[in-house]
């Protein structure tokens, strides 16, 4: 019970992470229909680029752990955003209706990231910044850190803001109507390339914020670090039905518990199959996922 | 296969009966209780208002959609349900409202597709072309241009199927859907989109699939072309058969004037 | 003509000089191509003939090389005995993956094939049959009858005997009542549902395929390096072999051997330039769908890919109005 709970702690803050890299996933296949291969290493530019901003902040003199987190998040969250959509206008628009090519150049844009990250940073691991340490609660003999707290807390905080903005604003309803019909949509007067780049800047954004986190838990990132947990969010997207932002919430928290419970109890090198496992699983059983209303098969 | 034909197809008289054909989406019924039966050697035309559920019935029959409730009958055996080319091969075949060819391949291939449940090379024929894949693809190639002649594309074998000009690709349609051998033969709005001669030129195609013994149904929107060339007409709205008759019997149906009459502004 | 047949017979020239004149070390570059061009042909049927994406091809080329690797040094098996095996292995796989799997959509089964390429390379490296990281090693050289196939040239003519048989296997496929239903269905599934063809059978008979010739690729792999390991068996082994068809033209021949002899001697010929090596191979990839998503050697297949690809461009440069009529007409 005890190895239970404490690896339900670890999974609420894996499954976060896995939930805001889902959404991103999840809105772009909502809107293009396109597995964007390339969001995991998105995630991994987010942490990249956060690390920087802790570098120069350190050398500017900037002590507050608090305030140099804020400033990371912001810049990082930011500029990452804004490289979706780059990836969107150069690797992706001109090809929308060519299917095969499309998925070919989105594995062209994860390689293309990871080794850029590889070139500018470095092929090692780097080490990010302790800023908060292990303090926290203790209960009995689980422990929870007040960071994993925070993450839980933030990406809560996070995903209640995109869900509000999908389904109040103007512009989410103009992403809902693009899910449902592309040409109605444009019909409707919608701008439909501007509201696709708005969800590449969205998901980049959410995989950003991830990033910085995941540095600060985890205290190291490399390169690579997008590749095993982008699949992984796209497993959860999918399992909680995919298109469906608390589909993609619910599968991100569900894949950490599953994946959490299964490396607790079994052996944390056979962690990664599990997930494997329950995206095949989870394809062949049921493929419109959890909360999935549509039905996937075919067209 | 053709022997599939026994006692209740002689009893009924009919190639094919729809009994109680329901088919909704969702909360939404497109065909209700349809129910009609096709004659061997006749042109069947079902006619209706747009949305009538027209191609929903069509989509039913060929096994692109399965139907919510009722009885689908070919030859005497119930194909209700069964999978696309399975029902190609019991002898039904098809062409769509929207043209669907495979447009980057040759027109000669086109119709060689449909040769497809026809033939029977399988993997290890095709990977080491086998003396039997070598005299299944000569045969192939010959009934192709037996095919082609006679909707009278033989000249234009070589084309891309995409090349061809409109009436053409219609016409390839059903020459690729001829080349599954059928035995009933659905054509669902062959003429729209047609000029005159082209439609002049179909319906004697029309006439002539009949006379080589292929009964043939279809959906159609020119009354031109349905009253010159049908031998009985069923008529649907919203789902539900409303008439059925012989052309000059459906042209004087009050129900049928005024379901057309009366939403004409829907066209 | 002469042009078109030029390029053919200098690669038959250089095929056939290559194990006569060519140092140990070009004659091994050589074999490297062969493998290449066995998995690129492999590949080829599932991306080129059948258009479904494959991400985990080299999931079946391990299962090919192990298979044969165990069989030899566990079982002393002959090497020629564990090829059918090996292929009797990788179709079993291919059935099991395939099946349930590849009546959703295509882009789906990119993922699923992705995950299953990850898989096996856990497995491989987490179980102790397979030997674990270190994998299998002293792997004996093939015999024929007395003679042992050792050197370079050997194991050259070996890797060509393979090649030959699977491009003469390829150009059949291409040209048959199995190779037109993967057109037809590449084309518009529903018109070839029409025409009487069952999709499901057939995208799976590509796949199985496409697994074997990865697993005979597999087995020769093992006993031309003697030893093997996960390392060789990664996402991004799978994506260089999808790299060789796309490079080379999905769906041709001639493209998918110019592919495989591109992407094994250009980072040789480029040691130097190692640390770029992925990052342009990213780029290329991209600029590659952008400009030239023919290929190289472009097949009629590629063709295909290429018009969809301009049509798609073309729209967008005409703006959202075209866009409008072109889609709703």
């Amino acid at each position: 019970m005890q190895i239970a709970l404490q690896q339900l702690v670890n999974g609420l803050t894996v499954g976060a992470f896995y939930a805001l890299i889902a959404l991103g996933y999840t809105m772009v296949y909502g809107i293009i229909r396109l597995i964007n291969f390339a969001h995991g290493d998105i995630y991994a530019v987010g942490a990249f680029l956060g690390l920087s901003v802790y570098g120069l902040l350190a050398f500017f003199r900037v002590g507050d752990p608090v305030l140099a987190t804020l400033v990371a998040l912001v810049v990082s969250m930011g500029c990452t955003g804004l490289l979706g959509v780059l990836l969107y206008r150069v690797a992706y628009r001109p090809l929308l209706r060519a299917r095969l090519s499309i998925l070919i150049s989105a594995i062209g844009g994860s390689l293309t990231l990871e080794y850029g990250l590889f070139l500018v940073y470095s092929p090692s691991f780097l080490v990010y910044p302790h800023l908060f340490g292990r303090a926290g609660l203790t209960a009995g003999d689980i422990q929870i850190s007040w960071l994993q707290i925070l993450i839980f807390a933030s990406s809560i905080v996070l995903m209640a803001a995109l869900y509000l903005m999908v389904h109040r604003t103007k512009i989410g309803m103009a992403m809902r109507a693009l899910a449902i019909n592309q040409d109605a949509a444009r019909l409707m007067g919608v701008d439909v390339s501007r509201v696709i780049a708005l969800t590449f800047f969205l998901g980049s954004v959410l995989a950003a914020f991830a990033g910085v986190l995941t540095g600060l838990y985890y205290s190291q990132i490399s390169f690579l670090m997008g590749f095993l947990i982008g699949l992984k969010a796209f497993t959860a997207a999918v399992l909680g039905g995919i298109g469906n932002i608390p589909g993609a919430v619910l599968g991100g928290f569900l894949l950490g518990i599953l994946e959490s419970l299964a490396a607790g109890y079994f052996s944390s090198r056979w962690k990664d199959v599990v997930a494997f496992a329950i995206l095949i699983v989870i394809l062949v059983v049921r493929p419109r996922g959890l909360l999935g209303e549509r039905v996937v098969e075919r067209m | 296969m053709a022997a599939a034909s026994p006692a209740s197809t002689v009893r009924t008289g009919a190639v094919l009966e729809v009994e109680g054909l329901t088919m909704g989406f969702g909360g939404l019924i497109a065909v209700s209780e349809a129910s009609f039966a096709v004659r061997p050697r006749e042109i069947l035309s079902i006619i209706g208002p747009n949305g009538a559920g027209k191609t929903t019935v069509f989509n039913c029959i060929t096994g692109f959609l399965r139907p919510t409730t009722g009885r689908i009958t070919f030859e005497g055996a119930s194909i209700t349900g069964l999978r696309p080319d399975l029902i190609v091969k019991r002898g039904i075949a098809r062409t769509f409202q929207m043209i669907r060819l495979f447009p980057h391949l040759g027109v000669d291939e086109n119709v060689m597709i449909g040769l497809h449940g026809r033939t029977r090379a399988g993997t290890l024929d095709s990977l080491l072309h086998t003396p039997r894949h070598r005299r299944e693809e000569a045969w192939a190639r010959e009934e192709t241009y037996r095919w082609l002649r006679f909707v009278g594309l033989d000249a234009h074998a070589r084309l891309l199927a995409r090349e061809l000009a409109y009436g053409d690709q219609r016409r390839l349609e059903i020459a690729r859907a001829l080349a599954t051998a059928p035995r009933l033969l659905i054509l669902d709005e062959p003429a729209s989109g047609m000029n005159p001669a082209e439609k002049a030129e179909l319906v004697h195609l029309v006439g002539r699939i009949r006379d080589a013994g292929i009964t043939v149904l279809f959906i159609e929107h020119d009354m031109s072309v349905v009253m010159g060339i049908s031998d009985r007409i069923i008529v649907l709205d919203y789902g539900v058969q409303i008439a059925e008759g012989v052309p000059d019997e459906i042209q004087r149906n009050p129900r049928v004037i005024e379901a057309y009459l009366g939403r004409e502004d829907e066209e | 003509m002469l042009y078109r047949f030029a390029p053919a017979a200098a690669a038959v020239l250089v095929a056939i000089v290559l194990p006569i004149a060519g140092t140990p070390y070009l004659i091994d570059v050589g074999t490297l191509v062969l493998v290449y061009v066995i998995l690129g042909l492999g590949l080829n049927v599932v991306v080129g003939y059948a258009g479904l994406l494959d991400l985990g091809y080299a999931a079946f080329f391990a299962i090919g090389a192990y298979t044969t690797a165990l069989l030899m040094v566990d079982y002393h098996w002959p090497f020629w005995v564990t090829l059918p095996v090996a292929a009797l292995l990788t179709a079993l796989s291919g059935i099991i993956i395939g099946t349930p799997t590849l009546r959703l959509r295509s882009d789906y089964l990119a993922i699923v094939t992705l995950g299953f390429g990850e898989i096996v390379r856990i497995a491989a490296t987490n179980l102790t049959f397979t030997g674990g990281p270190e994998g299998v090693y002293g792997i004996p050289h093939p015999r024929i009858g007395m003679f042992v196939l050792r050197s370079p040239q050997a194991m050259y003519v070996l890797a060509m005997a393979f090649a030959l048989l699977v491009l003469v296997g390829s150009y059949n496929l291409a040209r048959s009542r199995l190779g037109r239903a993967w057109l037809a269905i590449r084309e518009d599934e529903a018109a070839a549902q029409a025409a009487g063809i069952y999709p499901v059978y057939f995208k799976l008979m590509a796949y199985v395929l496409g697994a074997v010739f990865a697993g005979a690729a597999g087995s020769f792999f093992a006993v031309k390096l003697t030893a093997i390991n996960p390392s060789s068996f990664t996402f991004i082994q799978s994506v260089t072999i999808l790299m060789v068809i796309i490079l080379g033209g999905m769906g041709s021949l001639p493209g998918v051997i110019l592919g495989a002899a591109v992407i094994v001697m250009l980072p040789e010929a480029l040691r130097a330039f190692d640390q770029v090596r992925m990052f342009a191979f990213g780029i290329g990839l991209i600029a590659l769908m952008l400009i030239r998503p023919q290929g190289l050697w472009p097949s009629r297949i590629g063709q295909i890919e290429r018009r969809v690809v301009a049509a798609s461009a073309a729209s967008i440069a005409a703006g959202t109005g075209a866009d409008t009529v072109a889609s709703t007409e």
